[in-house]
Formats: C-alpha cells, structure tokens, sequence
C-alpha cells in the first residue's frame, strides 16, 4: 500500500491534492461534495469583509490550452461566510483551508479576526494578496511589493492563530524575494502561484474582448511550467512549505510539482477539464506510480528535484 | 502533457459569434429571437447568450433545428433590455448547449407543465416526444392572457393544449397545477415534465412522486459559468445545476433541501423563492 498523506503545517492531507480557491468554492454543500470525489482539502473562494459584487459576464472561459477568469472576486461578505463556515466546518472530513482578501490592507486584518472568532476554526487560512482581475478597483496586487507582501503577513499573523499562507503572484520580477519576505513576517506557509497575466481576449467578429473585464488572470495547462518554475525557485530559497498551484491536470503533474518543491498541490482549471472525476483519477494514477517505483510514502517525493 | 477526457462541454467554451435573423412579440416584454446556425442542442439544455458590452446571461433553447436556433426572452436587466433594442442581422456571442436536458424516450403519454416564461423549452421537447410517436398534452400558465407563451405554436403542432390563467382571462381560472390533478385523476400517464416557477413545480413533483408518476423538473440557479467551474449554481446536495441539472428527476429535486425554498444570488447569498 503507498501512503499519499502529507502533512502541512502540522495539518494531516490523506492526500496532497486541494481544490485551489475560486473554484466551486461558494457554499459548504460544494465542498463536501468535492471532499466525497476524493480531494485532500478545500480552499474557500476568497472572502471579503462586505459583501463585494465582482464582474459582469463573461467572467470566464477556457480552450484546450489555457482557461482565463475575471471572476472580479465577487462574495457575499464575511458575515454570510461566518454562517456558513460555522456550519461547514465541525462536520468536515478533510482540512478547510479559508482563503481571505482585502482592499486595505487593514481589511485583511478584520477577516482574520472575524475567521479567528469561529467556535470551531479552519485548518488553514491563505491570503490572497494576488489576483489580478481586480486591479481597476485595487491597484497593484500587494503580491508585487516586498514590503506591502510583508505588512500585510504581519497584520495577519498578529490577528489570529491559525498557520497563515500567504499566496503569490507569477506576474513579478522576482517571485523569491516576495517569498521570503513573508517568511521573515511570519507565514507559515506559501502558495503559488495565483493566476499569470493578466491576459487578454477578443472575439474578431464582434470587437469586443470576451471578458467583460477586458482583461483577465491565465490558468490552466498553459501556465504550468511557470508555475513548476515558481515553486522550484520558491522551494531552495524558504524553509515554510509550499502549496504548489498553477496548470496542475493530471498526478503526474502533481509529482512533478511536488518534486520540484510542494507538499501541497492546488488544482483549480483541472475541474474545467476532467469536473469531479479529477480527484479520483489523479490519486489512482499518483498511487500507481510510486507503486512502480518502488516508493511507500508520497511525501518523500517533495523537493527531489532538489538532492543531489 | 494530456488534460482532457469526457466533459460534459465541449473543451472550447469561447463564445461564438451568432446573427440574429427575426424576431417577434410573443407577449408584453417576452419576444422569441431567431438565430443563424445550430448549437446541436437536445431540448431542456440551455445556452449562454452574450450581449456585447452588456452582460451573458443563461438562457434554455426554445428550439435548435432546421438550421435555426429560437430563444424566448423575457425582458428584466440590462443585458435583455440592450437585446430589445438591437435589429435583425445583429450579432451576439453564444456558447453551449450546456447541462442536462429533459429525457426524451419512447413513452405512450407524456404531460409537459409551463409556468410563465418557464414555458419556452417545452414545445421543443413536445416536438421530440411527437417524433417518438408519444401522446403530448401541454399544460400552459401565466398570470393572465396577455402572458401567455408558446400556446398558438402548440396547438400548431398538434398537441393537445390546455390553458390556465390565475384571473381567469384565457383557460381555466387557477393554477396549471389545478389542470394537472384533475387530468391525472381520469387519465394514466407515463411522464411528466415541467419548467416554470420553482413553487410550482414543487408541487407538480410531490403529486407525481405520490402517485407513482415519472416526472421531471428543470431547476433554474444563478450562473456565472453554465460549464461547472464557479459553483455558483451548486444545490445542498453539491450538485452543479449547470451539469446534472437543470433537467432532473423529480425526487432528487425533492430530496434538495432548498428545491422549491430558496437559491443563491450572484455572490452566493441566499435568496427566498
Ligand atoms: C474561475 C477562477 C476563479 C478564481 N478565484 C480565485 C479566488 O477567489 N481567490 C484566489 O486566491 N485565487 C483564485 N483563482 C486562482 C486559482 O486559485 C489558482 O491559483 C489558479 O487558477 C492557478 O491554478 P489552476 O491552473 O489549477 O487553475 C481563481 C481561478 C479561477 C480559474
């Protein structure tokens, strides 16, 4: 029998693939569904303090290579999240990962809190200091600047006692300074990447773009080696662990992505693909392979790109 | 790398770009659209339909053969309100057919129940059972005459008809619901199938599943996607709208415990029926 748990900031994953944030992320009764196909965690689409309304459509499409999304964010606010987390959460039967945002960086602060105040708490809680389909409304994603990436960690850090990850974005000079001024803030973790881009589509016919935002954050195959080099890059450079995340559709994928430095995989385009059937055919063929092998447990796999 | 095997959208999920060749009233605020082309829809699936610079919103196929695809349209937002004002040779974008459509099967008498606006996709799936050589009754309601949908083409196509309005103005005064129990108290039925206000068809499930009729019932959620990515159109048992839906059996409805109570709004609230 192989072994596919992992653990993740002393949190135990009976295996290491999670459903990436923004995806069938809206209600309990979704993730509970997704946990039943197979998934080893759930990341909640991110959660604002008010309610926020997010873009018109067409948020969002895909083709064979890549899909592109300008969601814009849209949730119903921490107080319908408390209401339904409070009900999620004591009967869940895999870790729950509640992924937060903000405008301010102060907002940030009171989601934590509020996500803190929970009877029963997450496991995890990611902060998404990185999407880039909001940036008319917010600027530059605090993703991009070592010390707004690290005021933002600390704030976070101070609000609560949950083990914080903090979720970056590919669209930077340079992806291991960020890293690593989070660390020294305080994560306890990092997730990469967010979506790359942002992109931008047109239909020829109608000369409109297709997303009503004009402009929107790339996932899918596509951005896979860019992802897999984010998390190699990320993975020499920081000792907090890593939820590699960007492309990831099949296990090999997965193992290629941990080896190269995650412990974590988050998936989110895979499910435009494959829908829940994803789970349970990635970790069979996951199985499959560390049988061929000859390896017992997944998680020696994590950084082997790395030894020499 | 290989990433794709069944799904149930085709893996482009672009829009593509349609022409709007007719249109008509069919009642105050409710016109049919006729598009060029073919999305290869079976009846009960819906389509999303991209109003350039507006919106894209989820529309059920009114019709998809002979080369013409039909949309009927209610006008209630921004986006169909731009739709009302646009001309013939217009183009839009749409994409689809997405979810799962009504089960079209070799029945001997099949009843097929519209509530409103609800009643757009049924003359479409009335015409398929009619290929099958299956019996079709049309049980067609709205608030008041001039409200009433799709009952001339019915009648056209020769199905039986019936009518109900709740102020009597066309057809029995009352519910199609009033209509449906009587006809299945004299009358043995094989199917059941309805689209129209989530109330309504509430009912019509408990009816047929306490008689031991097969019935089937096409349940609308908010849509951001229509191809099982965003969640939004997720009921309490964790099902996708979008893809085991809209089309479903009526005692897995029933088995939903927000069918017929609430849906969700467009940032996932909550939002009573
Ligand atoms: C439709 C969609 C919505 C997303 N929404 C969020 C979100 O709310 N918060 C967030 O941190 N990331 C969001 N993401 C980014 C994903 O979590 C993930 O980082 C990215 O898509 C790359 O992974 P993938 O290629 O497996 O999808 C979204 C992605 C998609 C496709």
């Amino acid at each position: 029998m192989t072994n596919l748990e992992v653990d993740f900031c002393g949190v135990k994953f009976r295996n290491p693939l999670v459903l990436a944030s923004g995806i069938l992320g809206v209600t309990g009764a979704s993730f509970a569904r997704t946990v039943e196909k197979g998934a080893g965690g759930i990341t909640t689409k991110s959660i604002w303090k008010n309610p926020h309304p997010g873009h018109k459509n067409p948020t969002m499409f895909g083709n064979e290579h890549y899909f592109m999304n300008a969601v814009g964010l849209s949730d119903a606010g921490i107080k319908k999240a408390v209401s339904e987390l409070g009900d999620y959460i004591p009967k869940r039967k895999a870790p729950l990962i509640v992924n937060i945002v903000g405008g301010k960086k102060s907002e940030f602060g009171d989601i934590a809190e509020a996500i803190d105040d929970l009877s029963v708490k997450p496991d995890l809680l990611e902060v998404n200091i990185s999407c880039p389909n909001v940036e008319d409304e917010l600027g530059k994603p605090f993703a991009c600047s070592v010390s707004d990436a690290a005021e933002v960690t600390k704030l976070v850090r101070s609000k609560t006692q949950i083990p914080i990850i903090l979720k970056l974005s590919p669209n930077v000079e340079d992806i291991v300074s960020i890293a690593k001024s989070v660390e020294e803030a305080g994560a306890d973790g990092i997730c990469a990447i967010n979506t790359v881009g942002p992109g931008m589509r047109w239909n020829i016919d109608l000369r409109k773009p297709i997303l009503a935002n004009k402009v929107g954050g790339v996932s899918g195959p596509a951005i896979f080696p860019i992802a897999v080099k984010c998390v190699y890059d990320i993975y020499q450079a920081v000792k907090i662990p890593i939820i590699a995340t960007g492309g990831v559709c099949t296990g090999r994928d997965a193992l290629e992505i941990m080896m190269a430095g995650g412990t974590l995989v988050g998936v989110g385009t895979a499910v435009y693909y494959d829908g829940d059937d994803f789970w349970h055919k990635a970790t069979d063929e996951i199985s499959e392979w560390l049988k061929k092998e000859g390896i017992k447990n997944l998680s020696e796999i994590i950084g082997l790109f790395h030894k020499k | 790398m290989t990433c794709c095997s069944e799904h149930q959208h085709s893996i482009n999920t672009e829009p593509q770009t349609f022409e709007i060749t007719d249109f008509w009233e069919e009642a105050k605020d409710i016109r049919t659209f006729v598009f060029k082309g073919t999305l290869g829809s079976k009846p009960g699936q819906f389509c999303m339909l991209w109003i350039p610079g507006v919106d894209e919103k989820p529309f059920s196929i009114a019709r998809d053969y002979d080369g013409e695809i039909w949309l009927t349209i209610c006008k209630v937002g921004p986006a169909t309100e731009k739709l009302f004002d646009m001309s013939k040779g217009a183009k839009v974008g749409m994409r689809g057919p997405f979810g799962h459509g009504f089960t079209v099967a070799k029945k001997k008498k099949i009843v097929l129940v519209g509530g409103g606006y609800g009643t757009a996709p049924l003359h479409f799936t009335g015409k398929r059972h009619a290929e099958n050589s299956s019996d079709v009754t049309m049980i067609i309601g709205a608030r008041s005459a001039d409200l009433l949908i799709w009952v001339d083409q019915c009648e056209k196509s020769g199905f039986r008809t019936l009518v109900a309005t709740n102020d009597g103005s066309r057809g029995t005064k009352g519910f199609t619901t009033h209509i449906l129990e009587d006809l299945l108290k004299k009358e043995s039925v094989d199917l059941v199938q309805t689209c129209g206000p989530e109330k309504m068809m509430k009912a019509i499930a408990q009816m047929c599943t306490e008689k031991g009729i097969e019935c089937e019932v096409s349940i609308e959620r908010y849509m951001k996607c229509g191809f099982g990515v965003c969640g939004q159109c997720v009921t309490e048992s964790g099902e996708k709208m979008c893809q085991t839906g809209p089309c479903v059996k009526a005692q897995k409805a029933l088995s939903y415990s927000d069918f017929g109570v609430y849906h969700r709004g467009p940032e996932g609230q909550k939002v009573e029926w």
